[in-house]
Order: C-alpha cells, then sequence, then structure tokens
C-alpha cells in the first residue's frame, strides 16, 4: 500500500516537473522517493504527504512559485482573486456606462424591479435611471477598493510563509 | 525573516556536517517557528545549492534509494559568520526592546 502510495505520488509528481529541466527533474524524483520510502518506514508517510501537499504544489515550490508553499494560503489567495474579478466587473460598468448613455442602474416605481443594463424608457414609463451621473465614478471608485483590497490579501498570503518559497 | 533564519539554521546544521534532508530535519525539530517541514526542506536546499552556499553528493542505500548528502560551499561558510552575527545581534537588541516593557 505504503509501495503504490509513493508510485503514485512520484508520477503525478514527475508530471508536473515536465516542464523543468530533466537533469534537475530527476535529481527532485530521486531525493522525494528516498524522502518517502525512508518516512515509510518510520510509519510517517501519511503524514509526510499531508505536508507536502499536492504532487502539483510541490513541484511548484521548487520553481520558487508564490501561493504554492502553504496550503492556508489557498483561502486568502482565492479572496483576493474573487475580489480582483469584481474589480474588472466595476471597471468594465464604468466605461461602459461612460460610453452608453442608455446602460446604467435602472427602477421601475410601477414593478419595484431594479436592473443593470440598458434600456429606452418611453416618457410615460415609470422606468428612472438612478445615480445617472455618479454610476460610471461610482463603479471606479469601487474597482479602486477592490483592487486595493484584493492586492493586500495577496501581498500578505505571498509573505507569509517565506520559508517554502525559495524565490 | 523566516526564510533568513531558515537559511541560517540550515548553515548552521550543516557547519562541519554532511546531513542528508531527514537528518537535517531531524536536528532543527523543536524549531517549529522556521516552518521547516518534509514539503518545505528540498525547495529550500535546492534553492540554497543553486546560490552556490551548500553542496551535494549522492550516496547509494543499502536500506532503499540513494541519499542525497549536502555540506557547506566556502561561500556558505562565509555567509554563516556574519549571518550568525547579525542574528545574535538582533536577537539582544530584541530581547532589551520587550524586557523594557
Amino acid at each position: 500500500m505504503s509501495n503504490q502510495a509513493i508510485t503514485a505520488y512520484l508520477e503525478d509528481l514527475a508530471r508536473s516537473l515536465a516542464d523543468m529541466d530533466r537533469y534537475e527533474a530527476r535529481d527532485i524524483l530521486t531525493e522525494t522517493e528516498s524522502h518517502l520510502h525512508a518516512r515509510a518506514g518510520q510509519g510517517r508517510l501519511d503524514e509526510t504527504l499531508s505536508d507536502m501537499g499536492t504532487p502539483q504544489a510541490y513541484a511548484a515550490r521548487f520553481r520558487g512559485e508564490p501561493g504554492a508553499a502553504s496550503p492556508a494560503r489557498l483561502p486568502v489567495l482565492a479572496a483576493s482573486g474573487v475580489l480582483v474579478l469584481l474589480a474588472f466587473f466595476m471597471a468594465g460598468v464604468a466605461v461602459i456606462d461612460f460610453l452608453v448613455p442608455s446602460f446604467g442602474l435602472w427602477t421601475n416605481s410601477q414593478t419595484g424591479s431594479v436592473v443593470l443594463g440598458l434600456a429606452s424608457p418611453s416618457p410615460t414609463s415609470a422606468a428612472r435611471e438612478v445615480w445617472s451621473d455618479w454610476l460610471a465614478m461610482a463603479s471606479l471608485g469601487v474597482c479602486l477598493v477592490f483592487a486595493g483590497l484584493g492586492g493586500v490579501l495577496a501581498r500578505n498570503a505571498f509573505a507569509s510563509g517565506d520559508a517554502g518559497s525559495p524565490a | 525573516m523566516r526564510k533568513g533564519a531558515a537559511e541560517l539554521a540550515v548553515l548552521s546544521v550543516l557547519d562541519g556536517d554532511e546531513l542528508y534532508g531527514i537528518e537535517i530535519l531531524e536536528r532543527l525539530s523543536g524549531a517549529d517557528g522556521l516552518g521547516l517541514s518534509d514539503g518545505t526542506i528540498y525547495p529550500l536546499l535546492k534553492r540554497m545549492q543553486t546560490e552556490g552556499r551548500i553542496a551535494a553528493r549522492w550516496e547509494p542505500s543499502v536500506t532503499g534509494p540513494p541519499r542525497k548528502y549536502y555540506r557547506l560551499t566556502q561561500s556558505g561558510r562565509d555567509a554563516l559568520a556574519p549571518m550568525a552575527d547579525f542574528w545574535a545581534q538582533f536577537q539582544q537588541q530584541m530581547n532589551t526592546i520587550v524586557e523594557r516593557r
């Protein structure tokens, strides 16, 4: 069972190191194999594999890729990614609102609906655009806030646990 | 700072000794704050090897796959003394600050 787990891990690791120099990759694989067999002999294979993380994450550590050193960083990096995506979305809203006059945040007092998009209401319609002059500026402001928060989170994630980030 | 401390710790345990990965980890056992473990020691050793502070050689093992033994290079020995001095000064300064509380 131990040998199977070691073989499977090494096969995945070899695939993850495929883009690395051939001799360097073989060096890492041989040393990892030696380490895992020694830990298996001590009855500590599961604990060791858990500490090493996925073969992909372990391979990334040899390239000095930030974010791969600690699994604890992943939620922070995910949150950072979401904030950056939201920042892009708000930037998009700002640009479209600036370029397309009929784009905006529309409300309809009769139906109670609120819509972000294009609309060309007739003069008798109950639809009204809100924040017409400020939507682009507000979106840009929110975009900058999201981008800033995302950047701070990413920087903190990369700064922590740096012993495993040999870059 | 932790990266520098981890590197200093590895240079210190290799000073005068040739060790393989698990032996290095055993020498560092109890120093959890360094962040060195089975999953992080080899990337750090590889970086230090690339930087020329340590060198390595493979040794066949009778019990399994070959082992890679690490030792200090002259560059590593040259780096160790000033790093250790800096650390001693830093520790003394921090102790003084903390004791003033």
